[in-house]
């Protein structure tokens, strides 16, 4: 038995300590939102919050997280709602397929905390490494630019 | 995919429907249309299918007022939901973002009668089905007026809707509370429901009212759900008892298992079983994780057909073809070349869906099959999942997942043919997810292709004879669920392999187009843009090379090869009469009625395409701030190109210098008819423009000794958001009815490398781009 915090709730879970922590909230713990796009922290469609950082779970090891703080997209508004960035993902409108916009928002979420005025440059460089094929870079950077200009 | 049969249309007929099974059922209205052909019988009265047939698309209000869109559409970012959504919304006065959509699936909802099988590609879904959706729900509101008059014992001409309710004077009532009532009465024929709508329209132009939600950008379907991770995608099926799966594919093309070792995979805590499939080898587990482990230990011995077999050797062997002769695709006049020659090449390239193709598949003990897919095709999924699990196609249902990005890939059916034979082999239900270097080893890639063109101008410079060779690979013989299998010789030309290089509006007097088939083994299949996306590239670079070579501006050159004028016509008269010969002299298909080719038509499309290319020409240059190739020190490049009857023209420009090429700004003009939903038309345009870079700058799968290169996305990477320009669309006024609107792809790439050239006097004839294409000539 493992011993998580996710989401503001402790979770058990009895798997090898080594499954990385993406498979862990997807067939353990029934939390599909943050997804599998290639498992080698190529894509950034896993990305989940540990301790406040964005971290691809695909790579992540269960071992290596117990005990942490783990916010995945169903828990980034806290119950709130919709979490700002999420807010201004929606008056953007920013999703296409979809598929890769709780990473995008993961990762964008830890960085405007991290650094709530971004420049242009540093958004692309912690944006870089979330993949979209549908193309909605403009509108993620223009959402995150709204969240950083106070909304 | 077939090509868009929009006949159909005119002879749609509303039924209504009763209970249903599955999805629909409950109280309330539902009224449903079938998607196109003719011979499915009006349904009589509520529940009786009319000896069982089932239709494709539903509009439903329950008993609780919420309004829901069941269609055979496939959403996968492209916003057919939205866009349908919006329409309906207009007519009922219904929020569209409080408007459910789901996709039918095949099998439940659909007819058994209905041979089609709800396939979802070339953006075609609103041209498709625009006018059916407003006429449910144009019916579906006088059904609901109806009665409404009746409970209240006014005329029903006194009363209105508005915002999910029917108002008369101070009385009001919320749809659900009239649904049912409204189902026991008749549905409005075809005639009264046009007469409904000529009607709404004429109080629309005498109250000077505009449009709701058309025209308006209204958000997006299921946008919440995306936001939130709530969004359901194939690979988030669940079924209760299911075993994880995954696959390995043969890393070399076409090669075939034939020892598989899973000692080492054994020893895994959760490993179940092996499965070899004719597609490849299953590896099946009680979680992902360890399906991925396991196949990481096995030692397959895979069979290697074409050792030899390298891009290079592609390259070579296309490149001979074109110095040949080949099959006439198109021909006006004398046909010949001339002295001028450009030769092309462009790479395969993979969809690389954001989502890996994945399925879940059950085959229960009594032979019923359930199959759960982000498919394009669900029709497709059903005949080949009942020819693996050997059942009848009744026994299988299909439900359509959203998709995690589509782009042509999931026309394609082998991941479904996997997962039922894995799921046939466990006896219990099983979600097979393939990994990232599998959905690159085992795509259907855009074919790669070689292109010759010789050409002569006239004394002005305009084009005066031109032949195009083209050689790639035929997606037509590749379009079956098989596994991968070298296909024998097409019949004819291809046309998704000389769209765009063919029925192109510009003056060509002299004109010959020729393809070669050329099959290598490696497998193709649709991508967004399809065969405009090399034949476009070729177009519209040359001419951009001529204008320069002409010293005239690359506007005004590509306007006057668009000009009015008595070479015009005649050469475009020859163009109609080619196609008229070919399509007249073609053999009825099977079971098809031989129509007589419309020459009128035809020519009438060719001159709105011309128009459309002028149009878009024009309004990109102004917004864009056309100033001839030159702007500070930024590079401008211009092209156009029309695929799946819109046209998109874009304007790039560039920065280049020491640090390389940067890509700041393309402006795009669209004309696709009228504009349901603008918002979701511009999402698609920012969509093409930056696939359309991502193909010009990063992708290509190269072959090398007969294996796949490229695993990951490193090694064949996508445009990030530091690459990514500033995007502007514009949208061309006019049209009626809407069009596709996923023509943006064609036009990217030339206009970026027509950028190039005004920055460092290089053209650029092979993609991706090389370093070596951005020094200075």
């Amino acid at each position: 038995m493992v011993s998580l915090r996710i989401n503001g709730e402790v979770k058990e879970v009895d798997v090898d300590p080594a499954t990385p922590l993406l498979w862990v909230l997807r067939e353990q713990l029934g939390l599909t939102g943050a997804k599998f796009g290639c498992g080698m922290a190529h894509c950034g469609a896993c990305t989940v919050h540990v301790d406040g950082i964005a971290t691809r779970a695909c790579v992540t090891l269960l071992r290596n997280v117990a005990g942490k703080d783990i916010t995945t997209i169903e828990g980034l508004a806290g119950g709130q709602g919709l979490h700002p960035v999420q807010n201004a993902w929606l008056e953007c409108s920013v999703p296409q397929c979809g598929y890769c916009q709780p990473g995008q928002i993961m990762a964008a979420a830890a960085l405007l905390k991290a650094k709530p005025r971004p420049t242009d440059d540093e958004i692309d460089a912690v944006m870089a490494g979330n993949l979209c094929r549908c193309g909605t870079y403009p509108r993620i950077k223009k959402a995150i630019k709204k969240v950083a200009a106070g909304g | 995919m077939a090509k868009a049969d929009q006949d159909g249309l005119s002879r749609r007929e509303l039924v209504r429907l009763g209970v249903l099974t599955g999805v629909v059922a409950g109280s309330g209205l539902t009224l449903s249309c079938k998607r196109r052909g003719a011979g499915i019988a009006r349904v009589a009265a509520a529940g009786d299918g009319a000896g069982g047939q089932r239709l494709a698309s539903y509009v439903q209000i329950n008993d609780q007022g919420a309004v829901r869109l069941i269609m055979p559409w496939t959403e996968a970012g492209q916003g057919i939901s939205t866009g349908l959504a919006t329409l309906l919304g207009e007519e009922l006065d219904v929020e569209p973002k409080d408007i459910t959509f789901q996709s039918a699936g095949h099998g439940d909802l659909i007819a058994e009668a209905d041979k089609d099988s709800h396939e979802t590609g070339g953006g075609a879904g609103i041209g498709e089905s625009w006018g059916f959706v407003r006429d449910m729900a144009i019916a579906a509101r006088m059904m609901l007026v109806s009665a409404a008059a009746a409970q209240w014992g006014v005329d029903a001409k006194e009363i209105t809707v508005s915002k999910g309710k029917v108002v008369h004077r101070d009385k009001s009532l919320p749809y659900g509370a009239l649904a049912t009532a409204a189902s026991a009465l008749p549905v409005p024929g075809a005639e009264a429901i046009d007469t409904e709508r000529k009607k709404n329209e004429a109080d629309r132009a005498t109250a000077k009212k505009s449009f709701t939600y058309i025209g308006k950008d209204v958000a997006r379907v299921n946008i919440l759900d995306k936001i939130l991770g709530k969004a359901n995608f194939g690979v988030d099926t669940v079924v209760e008892g299911m075993l994880a799966a995954t696959m390995v594919h043969s890393p070399f093309v076409g090669g075939q298992a034939s020892r598989v070792d899973d000692a080492a995979a054994k020893a895994i805590p959760g490993f179940r079983a092996v499965v070899q499939t004719p597609y490849g080898v299953g590896v099946v587990a009680d979680t992902f994780p360890v399906a991925c482990a396991a196949a990481r230990k096995l030692k397959i011995t895979w069979s290697n057909p074409t050792p030899a077999l390298s891009s290079a050797l592609i390259a070579q062997q296309q490149k001979a073809l074109v110095e040949t002769t080949g099959t006439v695709a198109e021909k006006v006049g004398a046909g010949a070349g001339g002295p001028l020659v450009f030769h092309y090449e462009f790479p395969y390239l993979p969809h690389a869906t954001l989502e890996p193709q994945n399925c879940t598949a059950w085959v229960k003990p009594n032979g019923d099959v359930e199959v759960w897919a982000p498919t394009q095709s669900p029709g497709k999924a059903r005949e080949l999942a009942a020819r693996i699990a050997g059942v009848e196609a009744k026994q299988v249902k299909v439900h359509v997942t959203l998709v995690g990005g589509a782009f042509g890939r999931r026309l394609r059916q082998d991941y479904v043919g996997e997962a039922v034979h894995i799921a046939k082999a466990m006896k219990v239900p099983v979600k097979m997810i393939w990994t990232r270097e599998q959905d690159f080893i085992r795509d259907y890639y855009r074919p790669a292709s070689q292109h010759k063109v010789e050409l002569a101008v006239d004394g002005s410079g305009k084009v005066a004879a031109w032949q195009h060779r083209i050689a790639c690979s035929s997606i037509t013989a590749w379009d079956n669920d098989e596994p991968p299998k070298i296909p024998g010789a097409l019949d004819g030309v291809d046309e998704w392999a000389v769209e765009g290089a063919i029925k192109q509006p510009y003056l060509r007097p002299s004109l010959n187009v020729e393809w070669h088939q050329h099959e290598s083994g490696v497998p193709v299949t649709w991508l967004r843009g399809v065969g405009h996306g090399h034949t476009g590239f070729v177009v519209e670079t040359i001419l951009d090379e001529l204008a320069a070579r002409a010293n005239v501006d690359a506007l005004t050159y590509r306007l006057s090869m668009l000009e009015d004028s008595a070479d015009y016509t005649k050469a475009l008269d020859a163009q109609v009469a080619f196609h008229a010969a070919r399509a007249n002299a073609a053999p009825a298909k099977e079971g098809e009625k031989k129509e007589e080719f419309d020459s009128k038509a035809f020519k009438d499309g060719l001159l709105a395409k011309r128009d459309a290319y002028v149009a878009t020409l024009k309004l990109a240059a102004e917004k864009g701030g056309w100033r001839g190739g030159a702007n500070g020190n930024r590079f401008q490049g211009l092209a156009v190109h029309e695929s799946l009857g819109s046209t998109v023209a874009h304007m790039v420009e560039i920065e280049m210098d020491a640090r390389g090429l940067r890509v700041k700004k393309v402006v795009c003009a669209v004309a696709s008819g009228f504009i349901d939903n603008p918002d979701i038309v511009r999402q698609s345009m920012e969509g093409s423009i930056i696939q359309g870079l991502t193909a010009a700058l990063k992708q290509e799968i190269t072959i090398d000794k007969g294996a796949f290169v490229k695993t990951t996305f490193l090694a064949c990477p996508l445009l990030s958001m530091a690459e990514s320009p500033e995007i502007e669309v514009h949208f061309v006024p006019g049209g009626d009815e809407p069009r596709s609107i996923d023509s943006g792809v064609p036009a990217v790439a030339p206009a970026l490398c027509n950028a190039i050239f005004r920055a460092n006097g290089r053209r650029v004839r092979r993609l991706p781009l090389l370093p070596a294409d951005l020094v200075k000539a």
